[in-house]
């Protein structure tokens, strides 16, 4: 509004009420251009898929290895019809929640420990780091060995892939902390707690956010370890299931639904952050580029 | 009034020796009077500074306020220092408050009312640090060391980063400030103008250890003529003891 009174303003009265169109005309465009910025992100969807259907009707691709879209959306059109679509989703869906809550637990308790104690860094980051190094599916004949086959082994696999990055970023913020800002506090008497409050915590915030979010992919990514590791429910069993039956199109179904699970649940991750973060130079370009993925 | 007896800093350097930075300084502080503290780097003029605001404690002697011992930061000492460090999550007014936590939320708005309008950034308690220019951010920064009421202000090379018109005029922004609200000034700088156009006292000190080599005390009058002869006679007086 500000930049259209100072349009307005800036015209002679005679002709405020063209001013005021043109204001309208500008303000009309920025708004369709956010929009279409907003939707960009589509477009390339969409061209692929018109790609693979057009395609898939010129008989270029084998409908036994790639179906065509319409097949795709078929199967997962059945999946809904039976009721088991929501049940997948919410069973893949818990797996990522519980290992992302058990694995933000340990990596903010150990996170904060090695970050605030010279001592505790001395003495567990080396560890911790030369266990980053161990492949993620390494971990999979130990975990079913000790937790079995059902559903510990599979949260304690994701929590340990959740914990690295959120492990990683927050331990190093803390002790990236500005000693300058921690001075102003002291010399003005803010006690500990206060301190943390007001200081450490929303300084080491916005890494905590990015820790959190590269946690939650990782998450993603190993619920289907996870999950072909041997399970009879959720997404990455609907693959397993697709392969053993040889059916492509649930496999590409369950590829698109991970992706849209994933992409949805970090956007509200950033989204339930972002009012904590509105201080940062550089989340408006942060939020550009999100609204352009 | 502060005391400053023989006080020593060491620190423990990288060598088996410890590096003395402040070797045995007394130094007198009169209510408000107008103190600047000069001198090469590494003279401890720094040092000094932080041991008189209680961040820093002496290896040895005391220091002393209205005869009290200090041991560690009081709201009756504020500091500003060579950077505005504002927290950039909090806005103006959020920065201001962290100096006010113990006031009632009543209280602590009029105060930051009140020291915003002093330093003329009236419009400027919403704004985000980012928003502000160099020369703004100092003011709020000096701002929220006034907002204490502090007896004292300690400023640490407070105007070095700024470029020259915003330097004068904030320096005569300070002595205004210092008129109303009657604290005491020491200041550090390199800025032999500086501390000639401020100080009623300049302490110039050395290096090696950090000690005090001389006093000059300036009998001019307030807001002086910046490019008069008597500032000239000053600031080459204390460029001759440097």
């Amino acid at each position: 509004m500000a930049l259209i009174d100072t349009i307005a303003g800036r015209i002679p009265a005679a002709r405020k009420g063209e001013a005021a169109d043109a204001a309208s005309r500008f303000a009309i465009l920025v708004w369709f251009r956010r929009l279409v910025s907003g939707w960009l992100g589509l477009a390339v969807p969409l061209v692929l898929l018109a790609a693979w259907q057009t395609l898939s009707l010129l008989g270029v691709f084998q409908p036994t290895l790639v179906p065509p879209p319409a097949e795709v959306l078929r199967e997962v059109g059945l999946l809904v019809d039976d009721g088991t679509l929501v049940e997948h989703i919410a069973v893949t869906g818990g797996r990522v929640g519980f290992g992302f809550f058990w694995g933000v637990l340990a990596a903010t308790v150990l996170g904060v420990l090695t970050g605030q104690s010279r001592l505790a860094r001395a003495l567990l980051d080396p560890t911790l780091q030369a266990l980053k190094a161990v492949p993620s599916l390494a971990w999979v004949p130990l975990f079913i060995l000790w937790f079995g086959i059902f559903e510990t082994s599979k949260v304690t696999l994701i929590a340990v892939g959740v914990f690295f990055p959120v492990y990683l970023n927050l331990m190093t913020a803390i002790r990236q902390t500005d000693r300058r800002l921690v001075e102003v506090a002291r010399i003005n008497g803010l006690s500990t707690w206060r301190t943390v409050r007001y200081v450490l915590l929303p300084g080491t915030l916005p890494a905590y956010v990015t820790g959190l979010r590269g946690g939650l992919a990782l998450g993603w990514m190993f619920v289907i370890a996870a999950e072909l590791m041997g399970a009879s429910e959720g997404l990455g069993f609907l693959m397993v299931d697709g392969q053993m039956t040889g059916r492509p199109a649930l496999i590409i179904a369950s590829l698109i639904l991970f992706a849209i699970a994933g992409k949805i649940s970090d956007r509200l991750l950033a989204a339930a952050a972002a009012p904590w973060l509105g201080w940062q130079d550089s989340l408006e370009t942060l939020e550009e580029r999100d609204r352009d993925a | 009034m502060l005391d400053v007896q023989a006080v020593e800093r060491r620190f423990t350097g990288r060598g088996p020796d410890p590096v003395t930075a402040l070797g045995g300084v007394d130094l007198t502080i009169g209510e408000h009077e107008i103190v600047a503290l000069i001198g090469a780097s590494g003279c401890g003029k720094s040092t000094l500074l932080r041991i008189l605001s209680g961040l820093d404690r002496p290896s040895g002697g005391q220091v002393a306020l209205d005869g009290c011992g200090l041991v560690g930061p009081t709201p009756e000492i504020a500091m500003v220092f060579q950077e505005p460090r504002l927290m950039p999550w909090l806005t103006v007014r959020e920065n201001i408050r962290l100096a006010l936590l113990d006031l009632t939320r009543a209280d602590q708005d009029a105060r930051i009312a009140e020291v915003l309008e002093r330093v003329g950034l009236g419009d400027a308690a919403g704004l985000w640090p980012r928003q502000l220019s160099g020369g703004m951010a100092q003011r709020v920064a000096i701002a929220r060391a006034l907002a204490r009421r502090p007896a004292i202000l300690l400023m640490d090379e407070p105007f070095s980063a700024l470029d020259a018109f915003t330097k004068a005029s904030l320096q005569d922004h300070v002595l205004d400030l210092w008129r109303d609200a009657r604290f005491t000034l020491v200041l550090v700088t390199h800025d032999l103008e500086e501390a000639a156009y401020l100080a009623d006292r300049v302490v110039v000190m050395k290096p090696g250890p950090g000690r005090i080599a001389a006093e000059v005390p300036v009998a001019l009058a307030h807001r002086r003529d910046r490019t008069g002869p008597d500032l000239l006679a000053v600031k080459r007086q204390l460029a001759g003891l440097l």
